[in-house]
Parts: C-alpha cells; sequence; structure tokens
C-alpha cells in the first residue's frame, strides 16, 4: 500500500557564515491514511521546520520527501492537492471578517465554495455571520479560523502544528474528537506538539525528537510492560496488618504521617491483592495500573540521550 | 486559472491595508500643493493674462506628477515598503502555510507576486490621478481639453520670460488629457512595478524590513550625483535612462519637454522596464526553487 506520506533520511542545516546549525538529523517516517502521527518534543526540537518541509515550504538539505505519491525533493516538483496545513499562530488578512478570509483562501483552489465554509466555520465553533475583522480575533478564536482553513477543502493530508494553542478546555475537548473523527474517515494526519497529554489521547503513533534527532518511536499497539499496579487505601482497623500484607508481599507503602491511609504499590494479581486488603481491614479508594505513560516514556527517552 | 486566483489573493492582501489607502491621499495633497505653489508664482506679474493664458485642472494634474521631492523623499519609498516587502511580511505572519499549499507551485506562487506589484502600481496611479483631478478641480476649472497654457508653449516662452533659464516650464506633448493618461498610466505603472519587484526580488534574500525604502533613497542619491557630476557616459546614461527614483515622474519617458527639448522617448523606457522586469523575475524564481520560504 502508498503511504500518504514518506520521510527517508531527512535532514535540514543552515549554514551561516562561519557555523553549520542542523535542524534534522536523518528523520525517517511513513504516515498512512486514516493514522494520526504524533511528533513530539520540546521546543527547538525541529517539530515546525518538518512540518514546513512537507508542505513544501522548506528544502531538506538531504533526504526524500515523497506526499501523497509525489516526491518534493525532485526539481520543480509541484505540491499535489489534499493537502491542510495549520502552523502556530496562524494569520489572516486582519481587516477581513473570518468568513471572507477563508472564501478568499478557498477561492485559490476553486474546489469549495461559501456553503462549505460556513459549515466548516459552525463546525469549529465559529459564527460565518460574524462581522468582526480577523485582525480583532482572540488566540481562540484564529486558532479555529486556522482549523477551519485547514480542513474546508476536506484533505486527505492534514499537518498540524500545535493545534491546540489558546483553545479552551471545551475546545481541545472538541479538537480531540475531531482529529478522531477525522481519522476515522481516512485523513491521515501530522500533529506536531509538546502537549504530551493531547498528543497520548489521540494519536495512533508518536515520535519523540529532541534537537532534530529521532530518540524513539512507538504505536499504540505496542505491548505495555506490566509492572503491577497502586492502590489508594484508607481507614483500616488495624494498619500494622496492611504493613505486615506489604512486606510479605514486597509491595510499597507510602503513608502519610498520623494518617491511617496511603498508597500501596504492589505487582501481586488484582483479586489477590484487594482480598488481603480488604481482610485486613482496609478500604479501597482507587486502583491506578503502573504502566509507562507517554509523559514517563518521554522524559526517559530524554534523560537517555543526556547520558 | 491558479495563477489568476493567485494573484487576486494577493491583490487583495496588499488593498486590505490602511497604509495603502492611506498613501496615495497624502502623495495627492503634497503634490496638490506644491503644483499650486508653481502656477501661482507663474500668474504673479500679470503676464500670463497679457497674452490670454490660464490654467485649468490638467496643469495641477501635469505638475502634480512632477514633484519628485515628495514622491522620492516620502510617498515612494511608504509605497514600495507595502508593497515591496509583500514576501517578508507573508514571512513572519506564517500566511504562506495557508496560501502556498494550495496555490501549488513555486513558479505560480513567485508569478501571483509579481504581476500583484504591477496592479498595485497601476491602481496606485490611477487613483492618485483621480484623486488628483478631484481636488484640482476645486481651485482651477475642469475641461476636456488642456488648457490655453499647455496648448500655446510659443506665448508661454514669452509671457513667462524671466522663468525659462531654471528649466522649469513644463509643456507637454500629448493633446489632449486622454492621452496623457494613455502614456502616464502605463509607464507609471511600469516604473514603479518595477522598482518595487526590484525590493521584492532583494527581500527573498535580504530579509531586512526597510530594504526597499533604502534601496530607493540610494537610487536617488545616485541619480542627484549623476545628474551633477560628468560620470562616466555610458553610467551616467544608464542612471538617466532608468531613472527608477522618480518612479511616477515621467517627465523623461513620455513625450514630454523641457523648455521645447524632448528627453528619452516613452517606446525606449518601456523596454527597459519590461526587460528589467523579465530578468527580475527570472532572477527570483530561481532564488525561490532553491531557497526555503
Amino acid at each position: 500500500m502508498e503511504h500518504v506520506c514518506e520521510l527517508t533520511g531527512i535532514c535540514k542545516q543552515y549554514r551561516s557564515r562561519k557555523t553549520v546549525h542542523e535542524v534534522l538529523h536523518d528523520v525517517s517516517m511513513t504516515l498512512d491514511a486514516g493514522e494520526v502521527f504524533g511528533f513530539i518534543g520540546p521546543n527547538g526540537a525541529g517539530k515546525t521546520t518538518l512540518l514546513r518541509i512537507m508542505c513544501g515550504l522548506a528544502h531538506p538539505t538531504k533526504g526524500k520527501v515523497v506526499i501523497l505519491g509525489t516526491d518534493l525533493t525532485v526539481r520543480n516538483a509541484q505540491l499535489p492537492t489534499g493537502i491542510g496545513v495549520l502552523v502556530e499562530y496562524p494569520s489572516f488578512i486582519p481587516e477581513l471578517t473570518g468568513r471572507r478570509n477563508l472564501q478568499l483562501l478557498a477561492s485559490i483552489r476553486g474546489v469549495i465554495g461559501l456553503p462549505e465554509v460556513d459549515a466548516t466555520m459552525e463546525l469549529m465553533g465559529l459564527d460565518p455571520a460574524n462581522r468582526t475583522p480577523a485582525g480583532r480575533y482572540s488566540l481562540g478564536m484564529r486558532q479555529r479560523l486556522g482549523l477551519a482553513q485547514a480542513i474546508m477543502e476536506k484533505p486527505r493530508l492534514l499537518l498540524l502544528d500545535e493545534p491546540t494553542n489558546g483553545l479552551d478546555p471545551q475546545g481541545v475537548a472538541e479538537l480531540r474528537s475531531y482529529i478522531r473523527h477525522l481519522a476515522d474517515q481516512g485523513v491521515a494526519i501530522f500533529l506536531a506538539s509538546h502537549l504530551l497529554n493531547e498528543v497520548e489521547q489521540v494519536c495512533d503513533r508518536v515520535a519523540i525528537v529532541k534537537q532534530g534527532h529521532v530518540l524513539r518511536q512507538m504505536s499504540k499497539n505496542d505491548p505495555v510492560p506490566y509492572r503491577g499496579f497502586d492502590l489508594q487505601v484508607s481507614s483500616a482497623k488495624d494498619w500494622s496488618l496492611v504493613q505486615q500484607w506489604a512486606v510479605q508481599h514486597q509491595a510499597t507503602l507510602a503513608q502519610k504521617e498520623g494518617m491511617q491511609g496511603g498508597m500501596v504499590g504492589t505487582a501481586v494479581p488484582v483479586p489477590d491483592a484487594l482480598r488481603a486488603l480488604v481482610q485486613a481491614g482496609a478500604s479501597i479508594e482507587s486502583i491506578i495500573p503502573d504502566r509507562d505513560t507517554l509523559e514517563t516514556t518521554f522524559l526517559q527517552a530524554i534523560q537517555e540521550e543526556k547520558k | 486559472m491558479r495563477l489568476v486566483r493567485a494573484i487576486r489573493y494577493e491583490c487583495f492582501q496588499m488593498f486590505f491595508t490602511k497604509r495603502w489607502w492611506g498613501v496615495p491621499v497624502v502623495a495627492v495633497l503634497l503634490s496638490v500643493i506644491t503644483a499650486q505653489d508653481q502656477l501661482s508664482a507663474y500668474e504673479q506679474g500679470g503676464h500670463m493674462a497679457h497674452y490670454r493664458l490660464a490654467f485649468n485642472a490638467w496643469d495641477v494634474v501635469v505638475r502634480s506628477t512632477q514633484t519628485w521631492l515628495f514622491l522620492l523623499v516620502l510617498v515612494a519609498p511608504l509605497l514600495v515598503i507595502i508593497v515591496g516587502e509583500s514576501y517578508l511580511r507573508d514571512r513572519s505572519s506564517n500566511t504562506m502555510s495557508a496560501t502556498f499549499p494550495r496555490v501549488q507551485s513555486r513558479t505560480i506562487w513567485w508569478t501571483a507576486k509579481v504581476l500583484s506589484m504591477f496592479i498595485g502600481a497601476f491602481v496606485y496611479m490611477a487613483l492618485f490621478s483621480l484623486i488628483s483631478l478631484l481636488v484640482s478641480s476645486f481651485f482651477y476649472p475642469f475641461a476636456w481639453h488642456f488648457s490655453s497654457f499647455q496648448l500655446h508653449p510659443e506665448l508661454v516662452r514669452k509671457a513667462l520670460v524671466m522663468f525659462s533659464g531654471e528649466n522649469t516650464i513644463l509643456m507637454i506633448r500629448e493633446e489632449t488629457p486622454f492621452l496623457l493618461l494613455l502614456h502616464l498610466l502605463p509607464y507609471s505603472t511600469l516604473s514603479f512595478g518595477t522598482y518595487a519587484l526590484a525590493a521584492l526580488t532583494l527581500s527573498l534574500r535580504v530579509h531586512k524590513p526597510g530594504l526597499p525604502a533604502l534601496l530607493m533613497f540610494g537610487m536617488g542619491l545616485l541619480e542627484f550625483y549623476a545628474g551633477k557630476s560628468s560620470l562616466w557616459p555610458p553610467l551616467h546614461s544608464w542612471v538617466m535612462q532608468t531613472r527608477l527614483s522618480y518612479l511616477f515622474v515621467n517627465q523623461t519617458s513620455t513625450s514630454f519637454l523641457i523648455n521645447g527639448t524632448p528627453a528619452y522617448t516613452l517606446s525606449t523606457s518601456i523596454l527597459y522596464y519590461l526587460g528589467l522586469s523579465i530578468l527580475l523575475w527570472l532572477t527570483g524564481n530561481t532564488l525561490i526553487h532553491h531557497d526555503d520560504l
């Protein structure tokens, strides 16, 4: 099957008179239809540069970029249709309304008209009848308008750079479900962000990048090593029984001073642990599986890179 | 079609700024004031009346395009900043990420930018002439023909003999205002458009705002120096031929005469500007294919 996007050995260097600054080093990845790919890293990791390369605004110093079947590294290559792009802090003609801005942008391709523009605005929570010039939009509204321009022509590949910038919690939740909805419809989505929680919730695959180097790539289908779980317990009749059980089963016990409660970390199977703790007179408040989150993986990868 | 739509977007982006609309108004007011001062000086002493010479609104329009000092020092740099820095504005505002994937081709994107420079120049000059004519009509009678002052240069030379040595009595060869506009608009469009294009092409490599204005100022100095000194003749000739710093000032390129002496012709100037524009388009096209946008 042909990938929607295929990057092979991408390097990007910026040369000044005396120095060569490498922004991306040997980045390779593929993105298929219906897949959401998260590209996460701290500021200055090269996320935006990669996105600019993918939408034809920048040339890679080395490597091959194939987008929707078109090799962008070939001289005079034309960008294929079907790419929607949202960069960080999108900008519009400030004197025109949001609707007029979208209408003008849509007129360049000429594949959609005003009804589609209006429908997309409504989908993004914007009022098409709003006469406020885009220059007076709040950051959140501008971001919604930016998203609307990226998706209004129903792209096959959607490139998003920090899409939740300036959105309120409701907007973030709506965007998350909309990204999943688009992916279910077969749109390939590349999402560059430094918000790990957002990426974790919505992405099928993730690459962790630091200073242009991809440190780790993983999929949500990768097996997650089971290390046990944490139990929050309280109101033990006899706290010493809980302590005794913890010692016997090599469980960790974190207790606040003077409180009849705490956290028990253990690898004992859940039913056995629950039974024993209930017998010891403990109330189970919550059970949290102890597995790697994207945050722990990210921090681990960054730490390993430092070493 | 994509090119036409891309040009439309570029023009909207250019025209929907307050600065864009402010510049022609400022230019007209400054130019009309200066032109009117000149005409008032001619009227002093009653020599004009003696030879039955009179002005009409077109005399102000003609002279308003000649007030090169304001155009060179104040208005033109401002206008060139507005259009010539269009690429730098796109870069700083992230606009290109929305437009370029729709335009799809670097050549089309660049061509749209280039052509929008000339459309901008044309609209500016058309607006300038229209407002100039409207304002002038408050001071002098409007007519569909030129005044007796323009139509009888031999009488003007007799009436204003004291001005003849100063090389300031401007006469035009065009017989009707329509012909004047027919020459003035395309010439000005080409000269100003080429200048803005030079600034635009430079900004592809030198990402410094204000450079177009600096370039313009430099050209003005060069021309001033070339006009005052005995430079190597071909260089002098080249500088006078380009007259980029004059922008809208058409005295050397339409059939304007200064004290009856014709300078360069309209056709040679148009060829020069066309050639220069094509060269700049080619240079820019090579650069944008090589560089990141």
